[in-house]
């Protein structure tokens, strides 16, 4: 490397970017200014329509024809607003390359990976045909994938999400560019495979002088990654400084605001974590999973050995494997688990959505049936359970008002007292006023709400017949974390106020941490353990949640260095137990 | 119910094979209810058997009667629609009442230029249809799109006769230029090659309704593909926009127009009717046309079991290629 080291790779100035539609203007990018130097990971993080995204297409060049882009962006002195098309092409993949959140849809379905990570050695005439397929074997490798001379053969839909991610981050280095941007890279990834991801990124980043990119809205994978950290809001950048300077001393309000909304967890014992897993812990190993608080009143929500399947190619798949858990009166229950491990469909069975296949779900003590015509008994039964989804965008209809789909349930199930317009209308005031929407709102349609404005609605229709249980599937995984904030306040001062119980699904353990008194994890289908939330997330027992609790970055930089080194420890244990069983 | 074994070996019962008996039995199926709705039509068109379309005015009631006795058409109709299927299963399909002929052989002399002209319609049809609709998605919302796609509906709403008579009067009445009915006599599929500018008038016309509905299938899986990620990656890798689409989109968009195309087969046969007829040109659909005005009533028959034969051959078509374009369907044939 010739160039000075502080002499940054890429530097944006002044950059704006406006969006010209024939509704008019909209301003994307305000007078942004940033550089990196090499080697260096600059993390851009903001939330959803702060102009994260635009800033990097605007970088490649990628913008749609509406774009007007304005300022100055170059690589190693070169202008790229000024180079044409010819050379952009030239640029992007060679010097500049990127990494893109969704790897289920970022790869093209009718061509091998192989072929894929090929195409971007020929275009930029690397080396030969021949040399470029070798070539782009050894790339796999390098990132992980297992048997690449063989994987380089199939095609996208065959590899899991986590390859299938490594496969698009092998695209982005197979031609050693200056650049890499990364766009949320980890964002559709469960948590392990997250950790694995960034342990890459990590390694890659120390290994090259490529200087990264890095967009995201996750401060945990700021904190694991990043060297230094610009907040984007609205269009504008806020603030710069060091990762460590602008997670633990933010100076700009909003950043203050929005590292002040991140859920927190409670920093975990690692050194006794550790030491118990060295010593193989026998009691640890083998814990059974306490099934429930016992303190004599009868669950609001029990399940009894549930088994529940589904039938998949005309073959049935066991999806939840006999899980005992029970649910007290006014508690709340953290379910957590990463995406497969049957969270939602035990949340989905104890609606009556899906039959258990083995065992039963019972309401304070009358069963759940999943039958297609309900009898008065059944009715009775789920009039007291409500549910709230994860997409606010789709789970209220779009052709009802606020007031209507809120009343709703009141007229499936006839309640009592509410068969006049007078009651109802009472009733939805109320609620709206409980989730803290103006009463006004009752006459809106869905589509003029925000996110989180829906998500509030989808609570008070949850809580309308005053149910004894609700279940909540991952109510705030779409929404931002200043406006998730807000809807878990909304949903816990409800629950203060109606005592109802709560099975509470999430992947996240931390907003599993500041909504539950107990939490259960789920594993492929199985309850692996179950316990008071600040005791499992300080000390857990069983190897899953140890690697689970391992592998969430945390936003602190110093818990998060204590994580990596954590799982830096267990992963040898676990090498070295390997190496014992093998002997 | 799935057992433990049979988890890593795959069962038959979602095989290939297993997948290509099943579709078979259903074409069987579907060939047979096909049959059985013409040969029911058929007998409430004409109550009274097909003798007195066969024979005509002159013909007294006692030549008629003796007709359809000699025909067994006096027969109750469930007896005449097994003595049918017997036939078929013995590959009789019957004889013609005009022709002097057996139905097998009729149609044995007519299909294969009906099946040329169809076969030169559809690629004369897919070579302009699929590139301009690429072309009309690399050009949404400009003048050359609104053009191509007005001219589209155009096409696309104009009957395929009143096409034809215009072609006709145009190349063959005003300019002299082509030839407005194939030659005369019996002419074979070779002398047709021989002589293709009688094909030309026929194919045109032919085609026209076929380029209008896939180019617009065309233009909008090409769009659709266009706003997939994959072009982004694609581009974010230097591969220029022209590139990205020969490269990327226009395999994918394929897919789903070519698996269209296996649905489209009896469409297509059924537009041959018209256009042979009208052209005179010696196939298949026009021996239906003149059996169907003449109450040849085997020869329709036997038609009717040839398109029938072609709809259930062309879905399963569209189902196979449709895996082996789609790596992530393929396997999934159940």
């Amino acid at each position: 490397m010739s160039d000075p080291i502080d002499r940054p790779v890429l530097t944006v100035e002044h950059l704006s970017v406006e969006f010209h539609t024939d509704e008019g203007t909209y301003p994307a990018v305000n007078d942004s200014s940033f550089a990196i130097e090499p080697g260096k990971v600059l993390a851009l993080v903001g939330e959803s329509g702060s102009g994260k995204t635009v800033t990097s297409l605007a970088i490649l060049g990628l913008l749609p024809g509406t774009a007007r882009v304005a300022g100055k962006i170059s690589l190693d002195g070169e202008s790229l607003l000024d180079a044409g098309e010819q050379r952009m092409n030239e640029i992007r993949g060679q010097a500049i390359s990127m990494i893109f959140q969704e790897p289920m849809t970022a790869l093209n379905p009718t061509m091998t990976v192989g072929a894929q990570v090929e195409e971007v050695l020929t275009n930029h005439k690397v080396c030969s045909k021949a040399e470029a397929s070798r070539r782009a074997v050894d790339m796999l490798d390098r990132v992980g994938i297992p048997d690449a001379a063989r994987r380089a053969k199939t095609f996208p839909h065959e590899l899991s999400g986590g390859q299938r991610q490594r496969v698009v981050i092998a695209i982005a280095l197979a031609c050693e560019p200056k650049l890499i941007i990364a766009d949320e890279p980890t964002t559709a990834l469960d948590v392990t495979v997250q950790a694995e991801i960034l342990d890459l990124l990590r390694r890659l980043a120390r290994e090259s002088s490529t200087a990264f990119l890095l967009i995201t809205h996750n401060m945990g994978v700021v904190a694991d990654i990043a060297d230094d950290v610009a907040v984007m809001y609205n269009g504008d950048i806020v603030e710069t400084g060091t990762m460590r300077q602008v997670l633990l001393e933010p100076q700009a309000d909003y950043s203050k605001q929005l590292i002040a909304a991140i859920p927190k967890m409670p920093d975990a014992h690692w050194d006794d974590i550790v030491a118990a897993a060295a010593r193989q812990d026998a009691d640890a190993q083998e814990m059974t999973p306490e099934v429930g608080a016992d303190d004599g009143k009868p669950p609001a929500l029990a399940f009894s050995g549930t088994s529940i399947d589904y039938m998949r190619g005309g073959r049935a798949f066991r999806a939840v494997h006999d899980v005992s858990l029970t649910i007290g009166d006014d508690e709340i229950l953290g379910l957590v688990g990463e995406s497969g491990s049957g969270k939602s469909t035990l949340g989905r069975c104890a609606l009556g959505l899906i039959p258990a296949a083995e065992g039963t779900v019972s309401v304070l003590n009358h069963a759940v049936h999943a039958r297609a015509l309900l009898n008065a008994e059944d009715k009775a039964v789920r009039a007291q359970i409500g549910v709230i989804f994860q997409d606010p965008g789709s789970s209220l209809d779009p052709r009802m008002t606020i007031a209507q789909a809120i009343e709703e349930p009141l007229l499936v199930h006839g309640a009592e007292g509410m068969t006049g317009r007078r009651a109802r209308q009472a009733r939805v005031d109320e609620l709206l006023d409980a989730v803290e929407l103006p009463s006004y709102y009752a006459l809106r349609y869905p589509h003029e709400l925000s996110g989180g404005q829906r998500q509030r609605v989808g609570l008070a229709r949850a809580i309308v017949l005053n149910p004894r249980v609700l279940i909540a599937d991952e109510p705030t995984s779409a929404l931002d974390v200043s406006v998730q904030a807000h809807v878990l306040d909304a949903l816990r001062s409800l629950q203060a106020k109606y005592h109802f119980a709560c099975l509470f699904i999430s992947h996240d353990l931390a907003v599993i941490n500041e909504m539950s008194h107990r939490v259960a994890v789920m594993w492929r289908g199985r309850i692996v353990e179950v316990g008071e939330t600040s005791s499992i997330l300080v000390h857990p027992h069983h190897p899953y949640t140890i690697r689970l609790l391992a592998a969430v970055p945390s936003p602190d930089p110093r818990e998060q260095a204590r994580r990596r080194d954590a799982r830096r420890k267990l992963a040898q244990i676990a090498e070295v137990a390997e190496l014992a069983d093998g002997a | 119910m799935a057992t433990d074994e049979d988890v890593h070996r795959r069962p038959f019962r979602s095989s290939f094979w297993w997948f290509l008996i099943k579709r078979l039995a259903q074409a069987l199926l579907v060939i047979l209810l096909v049959t059985l709705i013409v040969f029911t039509l058929m007998h409430i068109a004409m109550p009274n058997g097909p003798g007195a379309g066969v024979l005509g005015l002159q013909a007294t009631a006692e030549q008629i009667a003796k007709f359809n006795h000699d025909h067994g058409f006096d027969l109750p109709i469930w007896q005449q629609y097994f003595n049918y299927l017997g036939q078929i299963l013995h590959g009789d399909f019957g004889e013609s009442f005009q022709l002097n002929m057996t139905v097998g052989m009729a149609i044995g002399i007519r299909l294969p230029k009906t099946i040329l002209l169809s076969v030169i319609c559809i690629i004369v049809a897919l070579a302009i249809a699929i590139p301009m609709g690429i072309f009309q998605a690399t050009r949404r919302g400009k003048v050359s799109d609104y053009i191509l796609t007005g001219a589209n509906f155009v096409v696309y709403s104009t009957p395929s006769f009143f096409m034809g008579l215009i072609l006709i009067i145009v190349f063959a009445q005003k300019l002299n230029l082509l030839p407005a009915t194939a030659p005369s006599g019996v002419p074979s599929v070779l002398d047709l090659l021989r002589q293709p500018n009688f094909l030309v008038l026929p194919v045109i016309t032919g085609s026209l309704g076929t380029i209008a509905t896939f180019s617009r299938y065309m233009r909008s899986a090409t769009i659709d593909n266009l706003s997939e990620d994959y072009v982004r990656t694609a581009r974010a890798k230097g591969t220029s926009q022209p590139r990205v689409v020969v490269r990327h989109v226009v395999r994918n968009s394929l897919t789903p127009v070519i698996a269209m195309l296996g649905y489209y087969l009896p469409v297509l046969l059924g537009g041959m009717i018209v256009v042979e007829q009208l052209f005179n040109y010696p196939g298949m659909g026009l021996l239906f046309w003149q059996a169907a005005t003449k109450a040849d009533y085997p020869v329709l028959l036997g038609c009717i079991l040839i398109i029938a034969v072609a709809t259930v051959v062309g879905s399963l078509l569209a189902d196979i290629i449709q895996a082996l374009l789609d790596p992530r369907t393929r396997g999934q044939l159940t």
